[in-house]
């Protein structure tokens, strides 16, 4: 794997590699400002497979720069870790609209890092599993639909509101309970997914569920959220607890869209997704629980929604 | 030092490199002393807070990053706090009392001078 840090301090570039060669990671290069990042980036013929970014540097700071790394068409999916003494929400909330997959947090710990560096093999294999989509679709439907799982969460293509649902565990996992008692996850179900999953093609699949993402997004729009897709028709977000959210009115909207959206595309055999939103989930302020856990809640409820209403199927969409 | 949870055969590298660094820190502890100590020094004469607290802030911050990694634990936990009373002063749009601040910079100033000794 090839990584490359970014930190203004040398001392702790030279730490850092050489904690990160002890655990087999040896093909490292550094860059001591944003700037001097995204001139060694370009000049290189392959791409970097990591960035491990400092936040506060001089110049350029680490959020911009992510979003640089970001805006490059080879790094849309490279894993971006942000390495930082800024703990403070606003700080991480930044990284992650940056575009950043984790959070890592100074001083460093070998064995932090051990685990973050598994979380970037994932990533990098979830990648090679699902995500260079855009360059497989060049590929015969066949080659690459067979790969796609009902179960999967794929790497929705041009959807630039998703983030990949390990990275949405990472922000909540660094978040930790106290600071997300100041937020929510709300799920999303396809009540229909496993329904057009049989009846299309993968790859059209995976195009409905960006339609279906594009829809949700407009549903949120003016929230500051977070998305991902968790597979098996579920979507996840979290938001601030005090958003200006409407279940109901969200779930008409996203529905509308989505029907409109669909009406404009010629998906054959296939009939349009119905989305169903689950109540609110949220964290109490000394919960024990794992923080990933409002997810899989915020999912479940989507669920029992969608289950509620089938129970009802006279009644019209939007929710009670 | 670095927490060590995998009994690796570089570990003994790790240890040698960790202790070239934490030289080099100490080499350069005398000029990040002199580096709060002209940001205080032009306060004084400019009264200008807003340049204390961003200067203080970054040299904080470099600290704060590195010193616990080196062993400093005390020192870097010191300095991250500086760093956050700082960046709220920076935000902060009334003119709160800086001298509980200027405080915590004279007692990281003497720990850093006492790590020289």
């Amino acid at each position: 794997m090839r990584i490359l840090i970014v930190d203004d301090e040398q001392m702790f570039v030279e730490l850092f590699a050489r904690t990160l060669a002890s655990i087999g990671y040896e093909d490292i290069e550094s860059a001591n400002s944003g700037e001097e990042a995204l001139a060694r980036i370009e000049a290189q013929s392959t791409p970097f497979d990591c960035f491990l970014l400092d936040i506060r540097m001089d110049g350029m700071d680490g959020i911009e720069l992510c979003k640089r790394i970001r805006a490059l068409p080879q790094h849309h999916q490279t894993p971006i870790v942000m390495v930082t003494t800024m703990t403070e929400k606003s700080y991480v909330d930044s990284a992650f609209h940056a575009g950043a997959n984790d959070y890592l947090t100074k001083p460093i710990d070998k064995i932090e890092i051990t685990a973050r560096m598994g979380m970037v093999e994932a990533l990098l294999s979830e990648r090679q599993h699902s995500g260079l989509l855009v360059e497989q679709l060049s590929d015969s439907e066949h080659s690459f639909g067979a790969k796609v799982r009902f179960e999967d969460p794929v790497a929705l293509p041009d959807t630039p509101e998703v983030v990949p649902l390990g990275t949405l565990e990472n922000y909540v996992l660094r978040l930790g309970n106290l600071r997300l008692f100041s937020s929510m996850a709300v799920g999303f179900h396809v009540t229909n997914a496993a329904d057009i999953y049989a009846r299309t093609g993968r790859l059209d699949f995976v195009d409905i569920l960006a339609n279906v993402a594009a829809a949700i997004g407009e549903a949120l729009r003016g929230n500051d959220y977070f998305l991902a897709y968790a597979g098996s028709g579920d979507f996840c977000c979290v938001m601030p607890r005090l958003s200006s959210f409407d279940r109901g009115e969200a779930e008409v909207l996203l529905n509308d869209r989505l029907a409109r959206i669909m009406e404009s595309q010629a998906f054959p055999d296939c009939v349009s997704p119905r989305v169903r939103i689950g109540a609110p989930a949220t964290s109490g302020l000394l919960s024990f629980n794992d923080p990933t856990h409002l997810l899989y809640k915020a999912i479940g409820a989507a669920r029992k929604a969608a289950d509620t209403a089938a129970a009802q199927p006279q009644e019209a969409t939007g929710a009670a | 030092m670095l927490a060590d949870g995998h009994g690796t055969r570089q570990d003994g590298s790790i240890d040698r490199t960790v202790e070239t660094i934490r030289r080099k820190f100490l080499t350069q502890m005398e000029d990040r002393i002199l580096f709060f100590e002209a940001a205080l020094q032009d306060y004084r004469s400019t009264g200008n807070r807003d340049e204390l607290m961003a200067r203080i802030s970054f040299g904080a911050h470099k600290i704060a990053g590195l010193a616990p990694s080196l062993g400093f634990q005390s020192l870097g936990q010191r300095a991250n706090r500086i760093e956050l009373a700082a960046e709220s002063y920076r935000k902060s749009e009334t003119a709160d009392d800086v001298a509980p601040l200027l405080n915590e910079v004279d007692t990281l100033l003497d720990e850093m001078e006492q790590l020289l000794d």
